[in-house]
């Protein structure tokens, strides 16, 4: 019977075995001998063969386990990776041990390099064990960190040959062979960076990668918590389509820390410096209505962002899952909230619109998914012409230019439904995912509520029909607003943002009928926006048919 | 045997652009020539002689279908088919 222990005590035994292979190898470099060589190269099948072994209890015990939590299924995964890896600095030794051979003259290596290489190997094997053992995140961090540190030693020791061969005075297959050496240290290095990282995931449930647990350790210090690393649960919520990294950090007991917990948020720097002034500036403007930032660090290539996880349901779940009443009242608290933000900051004065702009900046994805979609060629049935989408878009583009929309508001940027977060205690919506927010034309989130609605993959009549009736009441809901501020060119500026909404979308959609139908209202807006544009008539008297706003199951 | 040649367009359409499909599709009847083409492949089709035409319509709740379909078979040497001739 494969159980637990079994594994485990193999587990134990590939650690043991990696120990001694390396310290194997460490003292062979030290003073080479026959005896060692051939007891190295004979432990190689047998640390091969425990790999198998493990594998194999490994995945009969999540095949026979069907109901494994979480928790015990991740530390499995962890156990295989780490012997995945373990299995490979085996292999790195017999390599090392292999380049010995070639060595002229041993010379050339030099104690005072390698063998601080192999302290930080053997220290970091030392803590695997345990770390997985208590999943102790300064343990993984320490195992981590040890590629850091091998890959400092390994660049000493390499200009040190490569000045040696530029010099001349040394045989160039010697000082070749010993950087070859040193290089394998240090991808053992390589190697233990993914060990840590497998305890890290036992740990937190969350692939996390190194440099981003750093940055996430910065950004809470520059929140002012106090505590230990360990204190914090950090748990992964969603991946974010912006290629932002979400998870939502909790205190787990000790140091100073906000008390619903708050999210992490991890990026390109470009976009959490702007995600970070757009929270700024709304929370000066509408206090309360966006998270409080709590901390922010910056490194070169990646950000993070320390914010108050907000209390509520997401509209997107609201709408599907709540009753009538809430549901009710949850819209008439965003239209309000969204009227009053949009009243405040209305800048009169006509500006220009880029819908097509944002599609085309999108077509390579869509091509990638739906090739024969955004491929769509120019066609005939008789005499009755198809345009191409191509150049649906590019004329499209064209008559864009001659549409304005007659004021500004600060819009969201991303209005989905998921960025929409309503509080049923305190009766308030607020918003968050704020990086794109801007003074614009309201129209782009109107057409991007109605899309994130339309595009959710749910094909339940029931709960088809309420985000059927959520789309009919936002979009009736902006249509008075349209009329009140005498927007007579709404519909047309509506039209283009949706064929944007709805072709870009497809993108996220592998189920083809259902991209399909997005699909065809993409191309049904730009074939009438087309003929409008080419007709001269005035962009006032544009309408679309409001069905298409809707899909039945 | 011959390689299968298949043309396909789906799209939306209101009142007015759909008649216009509609109506190229009736002057190709009238022709015998209806020329279906995208950029992967070109149908050229003759509608002739007897043609089967099935119509069917279906209302179910709120959804609506009509089918219109036309078959015929293309015969070979069609314009010399075989005179029966009875007797001498």
């Amino acid at each position: 019977m494969d159980n637990i222990d079994e594994i485990q005590e193999n587990f134990k035994f590939i650690v043991t075995e990696t120990q001694t292979q390396v310290n194997r190898i460490h003292n062979f470099v030290k003073s080479p001998t026959r005896e060692v060589y051939e007891k190295a190269l004979n432990r190689e099948s047998y640390i091969n063969n425990l790999k198998t072994v493990i594998e194999n209890k490994c995945y009969a015990y999540i095949h026979t386990h069907g109901d494994l939590d979480t928790r015990s299924l991740n530390r499995i995964r962890a156990v295989l990776s780490i012997t995945a890896n373990l299995e490979r600095i085996c292999d790195v030794c017999i390599n090392i041990l292999e380049q010995m051979d070639h060595l002229v003259e041993r010379r050339i290596l030099r104690n005072s390099e390698y063998a601080p290489m192999f302290q930080v190997i053997e220290e970091s094997l030392d803590q695997v064990l345990q770390a997985l053992e208590e999943a102790g995140l300064s343990k993984a961090l320490h195992i981590c960190r040890s590629e850091y540190i091998l890959d400092a030693l390994y660049r000493t020791s390499f200009e040190r040959l490569t000045a040696l061969l530029d010099a001349g005075r040394e045989n160039a297959g010697n000082c070749i062979t010993a950087v070859f050496i040193y290089r394998y240290l240090e991808r053992i290095g390589d190697m233990l960076l993914n060990v840590g990282e497998a305890v890290l995931f036992a740990a937190l449930g969350q692939r996390i990668k190194i440099e981003q647990f750093d940055s996430l350790q910065q950004t809470l210090e520059n929140s002012g918590y106090t505590g230990a690393i360990e204190n914090i649960n950090f748990q992964a919520i969603w991946g974010s389509r912006s290629g932002c990294r979400i998870g939502k950090v909790e205190n787990a007991g000790g140091g100073h820390m906000p008390e619903h917990g708050s999210l992490y948020k991890e990026g390109a720097p470009k976009k959490i410096l702007r995600e970070k002034e757009n929270l700024e500036k709304w929370n000066a403007l509408f206090p309360g209505s966006v998270p409080r930032i709590f901390g922010h660090h910056e490194d070169v290539d990646r950000a993070s962002l320390l914010v108050e996880f907000l209390r509520g349901c997401g509209f997107d779940d609201l709408i599907i899952l709540r009753d009538g009443e809430t549901v009710t009242e949850a819209f008439r608290v965003l239209e309000k909230a969204v009227r009053h933000i949009w009243e405040k900051t209305l800048v009169p004065g006509q500006i220009a619109v880029d819908f097509m702009h944002q599609l085309q900046h999108r077509c390579d994805e869509v091509r990638q998914v739906h090739p024969d979609f955004a491929q769509r060629s120019d066609m005939a049935v008789g005499k009755a012409r198809v345009q191409s989408i191509q150049s649906l878009i590019e004329q499209c583009t064209g008559y864009e230019k001659s549409l304005h929309a007659p004021f500004s508001v600060l819009i969201h940027g991303d209005f989905n439904t998921n960025n929409i977060i309503y509080d049923d205690q305190e009766h308030v919506v607020r918003f968050i995912d704020l990086y794109r927010s801007k003074q614009y034309d309201y129209v782009q989130d109107v057409s991007v509520f109605l899309v994130s609605n339309f595009r959710r993959p749910i094909f339940d009549a029931n709960l088809r029909d309420r985000l059927n009736r959520g789309i009919a009441e936002f979009y009736s809901w902006a249509l008075q607003f349209a009329k009140e501020k005498e927007d007579g060119c709404m519909q047309a500026r509506m039209a283009f943002a949706l064929a944007r909404s709805f072709f870009t979308s497809i993108r996220f959609e592998l189920n083809r009928t259902f991209a399909g139908a997005m699909f065809m209202r993409a191309a049904f807006l730009l074939e009438s926006l087309s003929s409008h544009g080419q007709s001269g008539a005035a962009w006032e008297t544009f309408t679309f048919p409001p069905e298409l706003l809707y899909y039945t199951a | 045997m011959a390689a299968e040649k298949k043309f396909i367009f789906e799209s939306l359409q209101d009142i007015k652009s759909i008649s216009s499909f509609l109506e190229a599709i009736v002057e190709g009847m009238q022709t015998g020539k209806i020329l279906l083409s995208s950029s992967d492949e070109c149908i050229e089709m003759h509608p002739n002689g007897l043609l089967h035409l099935s119509i069917k319509a279906k209302k179910k709740g709120g959804n609506n279908k009509i089918g219109i379909k036309v078959e015929w078979k293309e015969t070979q040497n069609q314009e010399q088919n075989t005179v029966l001739s009875v007797g001498k």
